[in-house]
């Protein structure tokens, strides 16, 4: 097991080059950094001096990879790849271009996200499998003819509608939660409830027609037969074979994404203007603030990644027919 | 004898087709006897099985008759008590015991299920009996195995213990040994047997295969396109079958036997296989350098005089596709030498292996999945000849085109047809064409007729017969059929775990062999007992 | 004089594909056997025609000219800098007339309060009235009456139409062709009553929208409903383009790494898991924020505002389609590792045929299906991601019209007081249109490509 566990890291590793390779391609080598210090200060008349300054300030003015001026270790390590890139494997993720530290602001703001995904995802894993099971119960009828076409329906609404029409009517019309906002502690709560409400409605759609079909590729198959000639009852069935056999890609489906939690929602925190992580991505985006979204690519990387062999190990304890190899 | 069940003017429609899929079917089934259900691909004999324990899929509908068990009508039973009837009366065993298992719960918790005493200790005693009952004698290790952990057989055996556990009045086997090999096939026939005797059940035993259903059971019914066509004792109906359908059925288990030729006067091999091994190297670990590997073929030599037919007998696993794939060069030879018309067809540059190639090719085992389903049978057939004779003008090809599907028994309006229009048979005759049109000198037969129905079976059968007597092709054979072979072939090779056990003449090795395994073949292969 | 944007072209192209596929599909027996399932379904076929309507639409919007514009002598002219689109001129009513800001729906005056000269000396506060329509009533003084009338007239113009269109296109189709397949496509009652509803429904629309401002106005006055329509262009470019910059990717590393395998097979892998390693979102952040540096430091030769904007809706296109592709690209891995042992693949070994020509005799036509599938599917999921990329300011271009930048400002909008939901109403109802048609025709296509799914739904 540890073995296996150790040998997928590895296997990680050219993974987490290539992704810092490309966000490192990306951001220093299709823009020089001149360029990018011109757009912040605003492209016109902009002079030498204050690039240069610019570009001190926050580490830029180094060579990308080899530094003539140093010598020895030094001459690589005096260098952007160094201090930004490679840097980023220590989880150094350094101070962004607005001079705050980065690794501090991703402490701060991973557990108001966990707070709204959490719930969410666990919410809406519970509301979808009940609604999934209840159109497989109710299979080849209207119900389930009609509910799929609803879920589609509730499928071709884009996001935003559901957040600004659930921010409408139930903060603004209703007065029930606050609009936006957020507190530490308890009283985080109550400006929790409606964005998790607003995530878990959204997911219905699609989540409980995938694990419909989950379901219902599941009840075709010719075990199913068996353990209805053994005689038992139809819920017997669904539960006890459906269900399990069902179950082992939901469950590898939610492992993949627990990792990425901490990611939090970027639309949804920014909305409800929650200080996680997804509002602190979305507001370096708007302000162009690149430190930041580099580090949020790395740490996304390595979050899924972790997710992966959460995965594969979460198979093989849910399926007997894998094993570790 | 009792009545146990009855099943009367039994019809049954697809919902969607309002087609009627069975058609007024009629007939009993007595305390402790076997009846066998025979009847093509598409008969409706498996659904007629279904009916009874009704578990019909929810696109079919009975549209009329009863099903009397012990004169109860169990159409009209509400579902509740029709589970009480397959919990304790009624079970089933289906065709592929690999999908009728569930494969993420061990053993002892699918057996659990059937019993209806909650007491564990007991039942945990009891289950272990009951798979020891059906030949498992490690019964305590296996029951916290998952299904894939067995065997075919084994999973065909807990698939039994599974519907004895209620120790039922009627057993349902819906063709229970199709999928596996014949000397396990010949287990599980026997064990059926003493099963029925032991606990005094009925079987109702649902097969394709006369022999199979000749040596186990009383009574025959034979179905077609939904219908009975005849019922009959078993004994009577091997005599003498009344319908002429049932006749020829019966009449496509006997192949003629190969007329003995005169020693043909050629002494040239068109194949000659000299010590071939096929390894395949298993997945290597990360970490350690040490290579793995599976012998699928190992040190294996077979000679084929022009003309002549030589078939590789095996079961699964025994390594004769790999000797078939590894002659067309779709498996990579570890060592040894495969001469073809005495060229050693490794030795080939690429454009001498085209030149080669028309001499030697191969049909495939499936004919639903050897044509591709996007393309009309003219460019099927056309795209080895394309390919090989460049040269060739339009008119000739044309000839060709005509000349082959003539050959085949086929007309010329298939040509622009593509494959989902033709039937299984239909098809393998295309598979013949594509091949025949090269006019090679070997052609190698991969079970050529394993997927297709017994009359149909004869059918191409004798077109490879007639195609041999005409052109003086050579045949490698490859089948698990002793029997079919041994009607076909002038040689044979044994094959076992990658190794040749046993050849020779088909006719010394059928009627004296001495090798222990050839025997244990030979005796499972199920005979029709007149 | 007609000027094509770059994406004009490309939608040009994809016309132009989805025209030959058609010819493909009709002279292909079985391919148009799976087709007709699509079309004999009543959901497959609405959604088709809601789905081309939208089609079309965008097409007429991608005919671009510069107008005319004469000097004084009436002889010599110069071309206006200003883009127009063939739908802008049908659209005339709607493109023509600017009010000068916020007006509700079928109303007659401003949404807010103004002070208005009433003579020379009085002014009083009250809501002014429209410059161009809301009481230019065409039939009757009173709004009820005049709105129902029009409606009526809408109707049985469209109407007329419809049996015109039906005696000329569906009979002649009939008669003319003796093709069974395709007169079993087309003898269809409910085809011709969805056709007579979206006629009827635009036509209503269209006569209405002389007189009112159906949707309303925007904060500088146009009208919404304007600006709905002309939204349809672009996400149906997001939606098509996207797929197309992204097939030859999937379609082509995804055959190479199945079929070829080995170390082609392991380089392909390893770019498409570390490229799908990077959350999406962020992938696509991170690219568009460094185009968006690029253009702001090398302004490119533009001539205008116009060519701008739509260079920034190709560029997303390309990067949404750079990013997406992984996932196709697995699939197709996935199939033609199968297809590799594949029977009739063995036999054209058997031939000696290179893997070149197996791949294209045998391999690429058996997973078209996985590609038709995908791409249907696709569509909706990157028609809903534009609006998503526009709220984070990585979308389109601001001045672009999209539903994306029309939500974007209604997030304002609706915390003003009163509230002004009419941007949003609109948006959401051509978005929800376009997006519901998107996924239910991708259901029936996936069932009817894919037998193993169709099971569910019967």
């Amino acid at each position: 097991m540890i073995n296996y566990i150790v040998k997928r890291i590895l296997y990680a590793i050219p993974i987490l080059i290539g992704v810092n390779l490309l966000t490192f391609t990306l951001f220093f080598v299709v823009n020089s950094p001149d360029e990018v210090a011109r757009l912040h200060l605003g492209n016109k008349r902009v002079t030498q001096e204050q690039i240069i300054t610019w570009n001190q300030e926050r580490g830029y003015d180094k060579p990308l990879f080899y530094n003539k001026s140093e010598k020895g270790l030094e001459s690589f390590r005096k260098t952007i790849f160094y201090e930004k890139s490679l840097k980023l494997f220590l989880f150094d993720f350094g101070v962004s271009d607005s001079g705050r530290d980065i690794k501090y602001d991703i402490k701060q703001r991973m557990w108001p996200s966990l707070a709204i995904a959490l719930p969410s995802l666990f919410v809406g894993l519970l509301i979808n499998i009940t609604i999934a099971l209840f159109f497989v119960f109710f299979r080849t009828t209207k119900v389930d003819y009609y509910g799929v076409i609803l879920c589609v329906a509730l499928m071709s609404i884009s996001s935003l509608f559901y957040i600004i029409g659930g921010q409408y009517l139930i903060s603004k019309l209703m007065h029930l939660t606050p609009i936006s906002g957020y507190e530490h502690g308890y009283e985080a709560i109550k400006f929790l409830i409606l964005p998790v409400i607003i995530s878990v409605i959204y997911g219905i759609g699609s989540g409980s027609r995938w694990y419909r079909s989950l379901f219902l590729e599941e009840i075709e198959k010719d075990y199913v037969k068996t353990a209805r000639s053994k005689g038992l009852s139809e819920s017997a069935v669904l539960f006890n074979h459906v269900f399990k056999n069902a179950l082992i890609p939901i469950l590898t489906g939610v492992v993949v994404i627990l990792p990425l939690l901490f990611m939090g929602s970027l639309i949804v925190e920014s909305f409800f203007g929650i200080p996680g992580l997804g509002s602190y991505t979305i507001d370096a985006i708007q302000s162009q603030d690149f430190a930041i979204v580099r580090s949020m690519v790395f740490l996304g990387t390595v979050l899924y990644i972790i997710g992966l062999i959460l995965t594969d190990i979460s198979y093989t304890l849910v399926d007997p027919r894998v094993r570790l190899k | 004898m009792s009545k146990l069940l009855n099943v009367k003017n039994l019809s049954l429609e697809i919902k969607s087709s309002n087609k009627n899929i069975l058609k007024n079917i009629n007939f009993d089934i007595y305390k402790s006897e076997i009846v066998s259900l025979i009847g093509e691909s598409g008969s409706g004999k498996s659904l007629t099985a279904l009916s009874i324990i009704r578990l019909l899929e929810k696109s079919c509908r009975i549209t009329d008759g009863e099903i009397n068990y012990l004169n109860k009508n169990i159409l009209l039973l509400e579902e509740k008590k029709m589970r009480a009837i397959r919990k304790n009366e009624i079970s089933m065993i289906f065709q592929e015991p690999m999908r009728s298992l569930n494969p993420v719960m061990n053993i002892y918790d699918q057996l659990k299920e059937s019993y209806t005493v909650k007491n564990t200790k007991n039942i945990k005693k009891e289950i272990i009996n009951n798979l020891v009952s059906v030949g498992i004698s490690d019964a305590e290790r296996v029951i916290s195995l998952y299904p894939h952990q067995l065997s075919g057989g084994m999973k065909q055996r807990v698939m039994i213990a599974m519907a004895i556990a209620c120790k039922p009045k009627l057993l349902i086997a819906d063709e229970p040994t199709t999928s596996l090999d014949v000397t396990i096939q010949k287990q599980v026939l026997d064990l059926l047997l003493e099963l029925k005797n032991k606990m005094n059940m009925s079987i109702l035993f649902i097969t394709h295969d006369l022999a199979v259903a000749s040596q186990i059971s009383d009574k025959i019914i034979v179905m077609r396109d939904g219908e009975i066509i005849e019922k009959a004792n078993t004994t009577n109906f091997f005599k003498n079958p009344k319908n002429t359908y049932s006749k020829s059925l019966l009449d496509s288990t006997h192949y003629l036997k190969k007329e003995n030729k005169k020693e043909t006067n050629h002494n040239d091999n068109t194949l000659d296989i000299k010590n071939l091994r096929v390894y395949f190297e298993e997945s290597k670990s990360f970490f350690s350098k040490q290579k793995k590997f599976i012998k699928a073929v190992d040190d294996v030599s077979i000679k084929i005089k022009t003309g002549s037919t030589h078939a590789i007998v095996g079961e699964s696993g025994s390594g004769k596709t790999t000797v078939a794939k590894a002659v067309m060069g779709l498996a990579k030879i570890t060592s040894g030498s495969i001469k073809i018309q005495n060229k050693d067809i490794s030795n080939l540059s690429s454009r001498e292996t085209i030149n080669h190639r028309k001499n030697y090719q191969m049909i495939f085992q499936d004919p639903f999945s050897s044509l591709n389903p996007r393309m009309r049978i003219g460019a099927i057939i056309k795209e080895g000849l394309c390919f090989l004779n460049p040269e060739i003008n339009k008119k000739e090809m044309d000839f060709l085109l005509e000349d082959v599907l003539y050959k085949v028994g086929m007309t010329n309006d298939a040509l622009k047809k593509y494959p989902h229009e033709f039937s299984g048979g239909q098809r393998q005759r295309i598979a013949i064409a594509r091949v025949l049109v090269l006019n090679p000198k070997l052609l190698i037969c991969d079970e050529p007729t394993s997927s297709l129905d017994v009359t149909v079976q004869k059918q191409v059968i004798n077109l490879l017969t007639e195609i041999q007597r005409r052109s003086n092709v050579s045949y490698l054979f490859i089948s698990h059929d002793i029997k079919l072979v041994s009607s076909i072939s002038d040689t044979i090779s044994v094959m076992k775990n990658g190794k040749v056990v046993e050849s020779g003449k088909t006719f010394d090795i059928i009627n004296h062999t001495k090798n222990e395994y050839t025997k244990k073949l030979l005796s499972s292969v199920p005979q029709i007992i007149n | 004089m007609v000027t094509f944007l770059l994406t004009d072209i490309f939608f040009y192209i994809i016309i132009l594909s989805l025209f030959l596929y058609i010819r493909y599909v009709i002279n292909t027996p079985d391919i148009l056997e799976t087709w007709s399932y699509v079309f004999k379904n009543k959901t497959g076929i609405l959604s088709a025609i809601v789905l081309s309507f939208f089609m079309m639409i965008a097409f007429l919007d991608s005919i671009h000219f510069k107008e005319k514009i004469y000097n004084n002598d009436k002889k010599s002219y110069v071309y206006s800098s200003e883009i127009k689109s063939l739908l802008d001129t049908i659209l005339i009513p709607m493109y023509e007339n600017t009010e000068k800001s916020y007006s509700s729906p079928f109303s007659g005056h401003l949404y807010t309060k103004e002070t208005i000269k009433v003579s020379d000396k009085i002014e009083e506060r009250d809501y002014p009235k429209l410059l161009h329509k809301g009481n230019h009533n065409k039939y009757f003084e009173n709004n009820l009456y005049n709105i129902f009338l029009t409606l009526i007239i809408a109707l049985a113009k469209s109407f007329l139409i419809s049996i015109f269109i039906y005696l000329i296109i569906f009979r002649r189709t009939l008669f003319k062709k003796d093709n069974r397949m395709i007169s079993a496509l087309f003898d269809n009652k409910f085809l011709f009553l969805s056709v007579f509803s979206i006629i009827s429904i635009s036509l209503v629309l269209y006569d209405l929208s002389f007189q009112y401002y159906v949707l309303g106005t925007d904060k500088v006055g146009v009208d919404v409903l304007y600006k709905s329509i002309k939204s349809i262009r672009t996400g149906i470019l997001i939606g098509t383009l996207t797929t197309i910059v992204m097939l030859p990717f999937a379609v082509f590393l995804g055959i190479f790494a199945g079929y070829i395998g080995g170390i082609v097979d392991d380089i392909i892998q390893y770019i498409y898991t570390t490229l799908n390693s990077i959350p999406s979102v962020l992938l696509i952040a991170s690219a568009i924020l460094m185009l968006q540096v690029f253009m702001a430091n090398n302004p490119l030769e533009f001539e205008n505002i116009y060519e701008r904007a739509d260079m920034r809706l190709f560029f997303l296109c390309m990067i949404l389609g750079l990013t997406s592709w992984t996932g196709l690209c697995r699939l197709l891995r996935g199939e033609s590792m199968k297809l590799r042992e594949v029977e009739y693949v063995q036999a054209s070994k058997t031939f000696g045929l290179s893997k070149f020509s197996i791949i294209v005799r045998h391999v690429m036509p058996n997973i078209m299906h996985i590609v038709i599938i995908t791409v249907v599917l696709d569509f909706s999921a990157l028609v809903l991601a534009e609006a998503v990329l526009s709220y984070v300011n990585i979308g389109v271009d601001p001045t672009t019209y999209s539903w994306g930048n029309m939500i974007n400002a209604a997030r304002l909008e609706m915390s003003r007081e009163p509230v002004v939901w009419w941007s949003l109403f609109a948006a959401f109802l051509f978005m929800f249109i376009l997006v519901l048609f998107a996924n239910l025709f991708s259901d029936v296509v996936r069932d009817a490509f894919d037998p193993r799914a169709s099971k569910h739904y019967e």
